[in-house]
């Protein structure tokens, strides 16, 4: 199993941050990342061949953090507005956190992971594997979502620049 | 070579365009003011939403040990889970099985003492008639009238 302990040394954090971009809680975005190796780790004890470990990894990440907030109550949404709170300094990193997580939040699904992916410095290649977006499509579709998620942080009061 | 498009600008940010493309975009952003800066603006948007977001990610992940699924601890939602049998298997317990001991015990008794509604006032309270009601551990029921 050294293909899958090198995937998972090189991989851990990269995941663990997309999850935790996606899903509020610390605890549940940990928990969906093991769920993803322990995934990856059955199907290479069951001899199965992954072309392109790294984008199914982000794959299943992604999918299972949107599993996760669509059944997430919504409740939770309001205690993230409530949090929201601005002052005369300016926003604290904390309520900036809140704020980002907000923003993105009005995206739409596809938008809020082809943020998150480029945030993580992925290629297009690998983000259109990942999101199932055309290859073709990624430039338009990531120029269009950067201004909406710029003009989204505006509204809510952060300072982008 | 005509304005370039917003598409064309963003691969050309995220060094995804072709040797070919990148070149004469650069010829391209030289001559054309407008271009110029609406590439400007768009890398600087890139660059600050990329931060922003950033906000969320955590610089000092430490990497677990991997436990295969049978060794893993559990996830909140199996806890939920496993919580919620077990306490649905004790209220069972105690429906099914305390609550048919105490009926199959022969020896216990049940007394119920009643006054009837209407009293009479003029007599005192050890002169009022009432029912006694036994009902023993098979279910049997007896009715004493004391007066």
């Amino acid at each position: 199993m050294n293909q899958f302990n090198q995937l998972y040394n090189n991989n851990y954090r990269l995941l663990l941050n997309v999850a935790l971009k996606m899903v509020p809680d610390r605890e549940e975005a940990s928990d969906i990342v093991q769920e993803v190796f322990i995934h990856l780790y059955e199907k290479l004890e069951n001899g199965a061949r992954i072309e392109y470990p790294r984008s199914w990894l982000y794959k299943v990440t992604v999918n299972k953090c949107i599993d996760f907030i669509k059944k997430r109550r919504p409740h939770e949404k309001v205690e993230s507005a409530v949090y929201l709170r601005s002052d005369e300094n300016g926003l604290e990193r904390d309520e900036k956190q809140a704020v980002v997580k907000l923003a993105l939040d009005k995206l739409k699904t596809d938008e809020r992971v082809l943020a998150i992916l480029y945030s993580e410095g992925l290629s297009y290649k690998e983000m259109a594997e990942v999101t199932g977006i055309r290859f073709s499509s990624i430039g338009k579709t990531l120029s269009r979502t950067l201004i909406k998620l710029g003009d989204e942080l505006k509204k809510l009061q952060y300072d982008l620049y | 070579m005509t304005c370039i498009n917003e598409q064309l600008l963003q691969q050309y940010i995220d060094g995804e365009c072709t040797v070919a493309e990148a070149k004469q975009l650069e010829q391209h952003l030289l001559a054309c003011p407008s271009c110029a800066s609406k590439h400007a603006q768009m890398k600087q948007l890139a660059g600050a939403v990329k931060q922003a977001i950033d906000l969320l990610k955590d610089d000092r992940i430490e990497i677990p040990a991997f436990k295969p699924a049978k060794q893993r601890p559990l996830n909140s939602t199996r806890k939920l889970i496993i919580y919620s049998l077990t306490a649905a298997s004790i209220l069972l317990f105690v429906l099914f099985f305390v609550d048919k001991k105490v009926q199959d015990h022969p020896n216990q008794m049940v007394v119920v003492k009643s006054v009837p509604a209407e009293i009479d006032a003029n007599k005192t309270a050890s002169e009022q008639e009432f029912v006694i009601e036994v009902f023993d551990g098979r279910g049997n029921n007896s009715e004493y009238f004391m007066e």
